[in-house]
């Protein structure tokens, strides 16, 4: 059970030097493999201001394998399928490339860590790739109608933030 | 599964104790011989006494479970049921298939059997699959820990003298018979011994720091062992079974056949992995540098694998080093520097692109076993393998019913989003709203008059709780309500983390809980969004 260790590690780092804007920890202390995490929209991106709830489940071999991360707010955006899976190359395993566009550089290893991809979507939040198109409309949108995607984009925010 | 009409333990007992109160009844008016003779003489008397046997054997085992295990969660219930019948469905088919029994006494005889080993096999399931769960908490408490190494051994015990049965009717009926009963023995022997194994590495595991540098290999080892020689030991079973029952064109060969294939699918695959893990073993040892303690120290201390400090350690061309065990399980899956991801030496290149862990492939089969159609593709088998269906989600906390409370919640929510406003107000503004939201716009809109907010922006969390502000009435009550609504709170979460929540390493540094700083977070954001976008309006 190495997984458990390094996750219990994680969790202490985590929370004894959080990055900023960025909270995460196991859902309950039953399960460390299950983890909610907060992430803060970056400043000067449509997301700005906005706190996204997203769950993380890790596989019994993390990590080895990378975690799954699916967003729970809803949330608008090129690289996020439509029920909150989240497309960046840090979450494939060299093996797999749904998209067939990312190098094998990009992908998961174990020296990757939570932290890491949390900051991978923070990062992603601010410049969406659209070139992967998980979301086509949102790819769209995002390409050819920037005034329109930030408006759904602002909405989201304020709908993040239980303001609505 | 859950369509079937199939009978719960509490009927199936009531309907063996009916049946046994009418075969005893039956016997005591008809005959006047021998009590037992005549219960035995009586086909139908029989099978109603075995049965009742049958069932007090689940009793007492669905008994043991609840004081050992309290109550199971759903994914255990439903693998138990799982496994029963389909433990059920194979040994009606070895009975009436391949040993076709037309003698009633002797099916009844089996049956017996076929309950006893079916109970150590839940047993046993059961324990797996518990032990998995506790495993995923480092705050288990220790004691259900022993209660199931206790348990198990108990278990394996038992094995022990099953075993010795075994050979007894070896000696009496002949190999055929002692083939059949070794090998559900055995498998029962393997799973038992395979959880202990694993549980007290476990626990050894979380009560040392550091990592135990040969623990891998060990591991390892057992359950190879163990697996591939249960795995094996069903194959000859089943492949025995059907040379036994010397007739291929049947319904029963055609699911032994399957079975089969299935067996030498899965010994295939786990030979296939073994050969993998050696050339690496082997590779690694060759071609990479052993580095000591000493140099160690200079380069890094801890392994950006699996964070653990390292004592020794192999270091790639590359320079990176990492634990031998850590390092090999990585080039397994694929043969780069985790780090830099230089591709390293290409006799471990590929043969190891497949998936290599089981876990992956039982986490397909798992999925397909809900299907009953599917069903008999060895689910026994794939219980073997850990599984990633369990549910471990909470039931979410009870909601307050009552208005008042429902009011204090909702006075609490806006609060919490504007500090600036006073309580009196939003309550005010809630009795005529009825509505979070649209008091929320009326704040927003200014209609609800508020603080003229002057404070610095590192105004901390403190303010939100205890607003220290008017002593008019209300304010004070709905502090109160708000302050015991907070210990309610707290208390639903602590149920939620079990009894055992507080022990993880550092809850006892001042660091506040995940749920603070959660709240912490959104609500500072709320803060910084209102602030914004008011500045925006003036503008």
């Amino acid at each position: 059970m190495a997984a458990l260790k390094r996750l219990i590690q994680e969790y202490k780092e985590l929370t004894l030097n959080p990055p900023e804007g960025i909270v995460a920890g196991p859902k309950s202390d039953n399960n460390f493999f299950e983890w909610e995490a907060l992430i803060t929209g970056p400043e000067d991106s449509p997301f700005d201001g906005g706190v996204f709830a997203a769950e993380l489940v890790f596989p019994q071999d993390y990590p080895l394998n990378p975690p799954k991360m699916k967003f729970i707010s809803e949330i608008f955006h090129p690289n996020v399928y439509l029920d909150g899976r989240v497309c960046i190359s840090i979450l494939h395993t060299p093996g797999d490339d749904p998209l067939g566009y990312e190098t094998a550089a990009e992908r998961w290893s174990p020296v990757q860590s939570i932290e890491k991809i949390l900051l991978s979507v923070v990062s992603m939040l601010a410049e969406p790739n659209d070139e992967s198109g998980a979301n086509v409309d949102a790819s769209k949108m995002w390409r050819e109608n920037r005034d329109q995607f930030n408006k759904i984009a602002a909405g989201l925010v304020k709908k993040s933030l239980g303001l609505t | 599964m859950d369509t079937l009409p199939l009978p719960s333990l509490q009927m199936y007992t009531v309907f063996s104790g009916l049946g046994l109160f009418y075969a005893v009844a039956y016997v005591l008016t008809a005959s006047d011989s021998n009590f037992v003779n005549a219960l035995w003489d009586d086909a139908w008397c029989a099978t109603a006494v075995v049965n009742f046997v049958c069932c007090l054997f689940f009793q007492l085992m669905s008994f043991l479970h609840k004081s050992v295990f309290g109550t199971l969660r759903s994914t255990e219930k439903r693998h138990l049921q799982d496994k029963f019948w389909n433990f059920v469905f194979y040994k009606f088919i070895f009975i009436f298939g391949v040993l076709n029994i037309q003698e009633i006494r002797e099916m009844l005889v089996w049956c017996s059997w076929f309950a006893l080993i079916g109970c150590f096999l839940l047993t046993s399931q059961l324990c797996k699959d518990r032990f998995l769960y506790l495993s995923f908490s480092p705050s288990t408490p220790s004691s259900s820990h022993a209660k199931m190494i206790m348990f198990l051994s108990c278990i394996l015990v038992s094995c022990a003298g099953l075993f010795m049965v075994c050979a007894i009717i070896g000696w009496q009926f002949g190999f055929n018979y002692f083939a059949f009963v070794f090998s559900e023995i055995y498998v029962l022997f393997t799973l038992t011994l395979l959880t202990l194994i694993r549980q007290i590495i476990h626990l050894w595991d979380m009560h040392h720091e550091g990592l135990w540098e040969n623990r891998n290999v060990y591991t390892y080892y057992a359950e190879f062992v163990l697996e591939i020689s249960s795995l094996s030991v069903q194959f000859f079973h089943h492949l025995h079974m059907l040379l036994f029952a010397n007739m291929f064109l049947s319904v029963a060969s055609l699911i032994l056949l399957m079975k089969l294939r299935f067996l030498y699918q899965e010994i295939q695959h786990k030979l296939k992995r073994h050969h993998n893990y050696v050339m690496v073993k082997h590779t690694l040892e060759r071609s990479f540098n052993l580095v000591g303690p000493n140099e160690l120290r200079h380069i890094q201390e801890t392994c950006a694998i699996c964070w653990e400090k390292m004592n020794t350690a192999r270091q790639l061309p590359c320079g990176h080093v990492f634990h031998f065990g850590c390092l090999r399980s990585w080039l397994e899956q694929d043969p780069v520097c985790p780090t830099c991801r230089q591709t390293l030496d290409t006799s471990l290149q590929r043969n190891s692109r497949e998936p290599t862990t089981g876990d992956q492939r039982s986490g397909v089969r798992t999925r397909r076993r809900r299907n009953w159609l599917l069903y008999f593709n060895g689910a026994s088998i794939a219980s073997w393998l850990p599984t990633f269906s369990l549910e471990l989600h909470q039931p979410p906390p009870h909601h307050h019913n009552t208005f008042n409370a429902d009011m204090d919640r909702e006075v609490n929510h806006v609060h919490t989003m504007f500090p600036d406003v006073p309580v009196n107000a939003i309550i005010v503004d809630l009795a005529n709203t009825h509505s979070v939201s649209q008091t929320v716009d009326n704040i927003l809109s200014g209609l609800v008059p508020s603080r003229t907010s002057n404070q610095n922006t590192t105004e901390d969390h403190q303010d939100d709780v205890t607003p220290a502000t008017s002593t008019s009435d209300i304010d004070e009550a709905t502090v109160r309500q708000r302050d015991t609504g907070g210990k309610n709170e707290e208390k639903e979460r602590e149920e939620e983390n079990g009894k055992g929540a507080q022990s993880s390493d550092f809850s006892s540094t001042d660091v506040p809980s995940f749920q603070t700083r959660k709240q912490e977070l959104i609500n500072a954001a709320r803060k910084k969004y209102l602030q914004k976008h008011s500045h925006l309006k003036q503008c």
